[in-house]
């Protein structure tokens, strides 16, 4: 079935399912009354593309589409981050875009084709595709972010972010012209090999090369919002709609990061030194280095003077970045640290966009969540708020029996394993986590331990909303509990990465005179 | 090395004198009238009317988007064919075709949302179905809609 067609089919339902929500909005009468069945049809689009995963479960390798996409365990793991951030921003959203005043038709559209763009960025195999691809959900989410067009925040946030985004997207096509003039290559592999043959014969165009890589280590630094280009984090998180905030802060940190992983692995050789992956490339080594270490102690030092919420998590969301990029930074053609990275990516899109779906929560009622004041003393009106915030707090702080501790655990060991300046790096990142301790407890001292204002919290509360919540809150202890099962999932998802990756798909060898790449 | 980047040196300094002459010359030998005309950014054109920030309708912008729109489909549509073509003399022209046309349903969706969310008609607010608009229309509401037009035009809506 999968070969026959030469495609990736999680790609394909979440895009068909986006064209019969985009055709029901258009032709249907009645906005309301299509709108549960329009919910359903994304939500069924999601489903489909998780099941129809499996196939690539724990199988070989498979290129398709003439080896412009490499579907692998790897990628299978990402996209299940992706899904999942997408699927709890959808019932989330279902009747918060209504009181925002958004279709919701339309919110789902942008939605699914950003995650479509999302899928297809995992499985990215050539620069052309993964320009594309990203491109696709760049776009998506600009759009998402001005998705409330009314308030003015939310449209100059879309705006802001466009601008700079654009500016990043140009960065990276300058980076990819330069690593294609220097290889004559598009697809990641043969960049990888002629690469690593230029590193060592050092005729010159390794200069050339080395910019290209930094330059596309650059724009993905924008898009995961790494310090010093984050600029557009705050702005964005606080503007674009809260359930919106959720699924930027995780699915499109859990894409680029894969993209970023295979990137580093089979297109950006381990050359001779021993240090592997950028490891002879001093300039770009040295600046995932320092890109790790400036996202955590700038984002968790920003975060800490933030009253408004949104704001706050933005900060902690370049935090995360900078911890994410020390396992990159750190691993070193060590597929375990990877494996360390792919969980924590799992654990924090759970506990990330339950902590925005509890913000939604928490200002249903007509008390809109700006200020942390404005959670004041809510634990005692609303329990599940504060028992949910809490334990999203706590997992984001990296508090033990929560996704947030394991995946700091697994990323912290394997930095320290690897030694040398990396244990710097490991040592920075603790301290870090301890400022952030400071914020996060401080969202709970504010639900439970101040004086509850007289302003209304009750409201209706939607089953999407708790069903949302529900799942995080789980997740979010479940992966903080029982970690190895998941963890092996991930180490699993990681070893074929650096296997060999040209086998052909099983039914669809290249069909001869169309290989275009050369 | 050095000898062939002392041309390009040589070259750098004649651009250089020969434009920077030219208004020293003038400077010292020329005349000055000062006037109206001479005072306008563009001095000898089409006179200046207006702002030169204006508000535009967003129309314009979303009918600039979709020329694009078809404005690819040509730049993609004219190398597919002449690069397939032997596959074609193959008998492969089917499963062409049918790569193709999934391309172009995808744009033609492009042009289905742009047609019901009222692009293309000029007279239909945006935002708004067009079909109630026409209904309303015929059923002689269309008077205050006309009056408003024009300030929704001019906040670009």
């Amino acid at each position: 079935m999968v070969g026959d067609f030469d495609i990736f089919l999680p790609v394909v339902w979440l895009l068909v399912a986006a064209a019969i929500v985009m055709l029901i909005d258009l032709f249907g009468d009645d906005p309301d009354k299509t709108r549960m069945f329009n919910f359903f049809t994304a939500l069924g689009g999601v489903l489909l593309a998780f099941v129809s995963l499996n196939p690539y479960w724990d199988a070989p390798p498979q290129t398709i589409m003439r080896g412009a996409m490499l579907v692998d365990q790897f990628s299978a793991f990402l996209v299940i981050c992706i899904l999942i951030g997408t699927a709890i921003s959808m019932f989330a959203s279902l009747s918060y875009v209504k009181r925002i005043g958004v279709n919701l038709a339309d919110f789902l559209i942008t939605l699914l084709l950003a995650a479509s763009g999302m899928v297809l960025l995992t499985v990215s195999n050539d620069l052309i595709m993964l320009f594309l691809s990203i491109e696709l959900l760049s776009f998506s989410v600009y759009v998402l972010t001005g998705l409330h067009g009314r308030s003015g925040r939310s449209a100059e946030a879309a705006m802001k972010y466009f601008i700079m985004g654009a500016f990043a997207t140009g960065i990276m096509i300058l980076g990819m012209a330069c690593l294609y003039g220097v290889t004559g290559e598009v697809q990641l592999k043969p960049i990888g090999e002629k690469l690593a043959a230029i590193f060592a014969a050092r005729q010159g165009t390794e200069i050339m090369a080395t910019f290209g890589m930094g330059a596309i280590l650059i724009a993905f630094a924008f898009k995961v919002g790494a310090v010093p280009f984050h600029s557009w984090v705050p702005d964005a998180y606080e503007g674009a709609p809260t359930t919106v905030t959720g699924f930027m802060a995780v699915a499109v940190k859990a894409a680029a990061f894969g993209a970023l992983i295979r990137l580093a692995v089979v297109a950006f050789p381990a050359t001779a030194s021993a240090e592997g992956f950028f490891g002879d490339l001093g300039f770009a080594g040295y600046a995932l280095w320092l890109l790790s270490a400036l996202s955590m102690i700038l984002g968790n030092w920003f975060a800490i003077s933030q009253r408004n919420v949104k704001r706050m998590l933005a900060y902690s969301s370049i935090a995360h970045s900078g911890y994410l990029l020390m396992g990159l930074a750190a691993a070193g053609g060590n597929s375990e640290v990877y494996a360390g990275v792919l969980y924590y990516l799992l654990a924090y899109t759970l506990m990330t966009s339950g902590a925005f779906a509890m913000l939604v929560y928490a200002s249903s009622g007509g008390r809109d969540i700006e200020s942390i004041d404005d959670l004041r003393g809510l634990a005692w009106k609303k329990p599940a708020v504060g028992i949910g915030m809490a334990i999203f707090m706590f997992s984001l702080a990296g508090i033990p029996l929560t996704a947030g501790f394991m995946g700091k655990y697994f990323i912290f060991t394997q930095t320290i394993a690897a030694g040398g300046r990396y244990l710097t790096l490991a040592i920075i990142g603790i301290c870090t986590s301890i400022m952030g301790a400071y914020y996060y407890l401080r969202v709970i001292a504010y639900t439970y331990f101040r004086d509850p204002d007289d302003r209304p919290v009750a409201g209706k509360e939607d089953w999407g909303l708790k069903f949302a919540l529900g799942l995080t809150v789980l997740g979010t202890v479940f992966l903080g509990i029982f970690p190895q099962g998941f963890y092996d999932a991930a180490q699993d998802s990681v070893k074929e990465l650096q296997h060999d990756h040209e086998r052909p798909a099983v039914t669809a060898p290249d069909k001869p005179g169309t290989v275009a790449h050369d | 090395m050095t000898a062939d980047l002392f041309g390009i040196f040589v070259y750098g300094i004649l651009i250089f004198s020969v434009a920077a002459g030219g208004l020293i010359v003038s400077a010292l030998v020329g005349k000055r009238k000062k006037g109206f005309v001479k005072e306008e950014p563009y001095e000898c054109g089409v006179p200046q009317i207006g702002e030169t920030r204006t508000e535009f309708n967003v129309r314009f912008f979303i009918l600039a988007m979709l020329f694009v729109l078809f404005d690819i489909e040509t730049v993609l549509l004219a190398p597919y064919a002449a690069t397939f073509i032997a596959d074609v003399h193959e008998g492969k022209g089917l499963e062409y075709l049918a790569e193709v046309a999934v391309f172009l349903a995808v744009l033609g969706f492009g042009l289905l949302y742009a047609w019901r969310k009222g692009v293309l008609d000029w007279n239909v607010p945006l935002g708004h179905n067009p079909d109630e608009v026409v209904s309303r229309v015929i059923a002689g509401e269309a008077d205050d809609q006309a009056s408003k037009k024009p300030v929704e035009a001019a906040h670009g809506h």
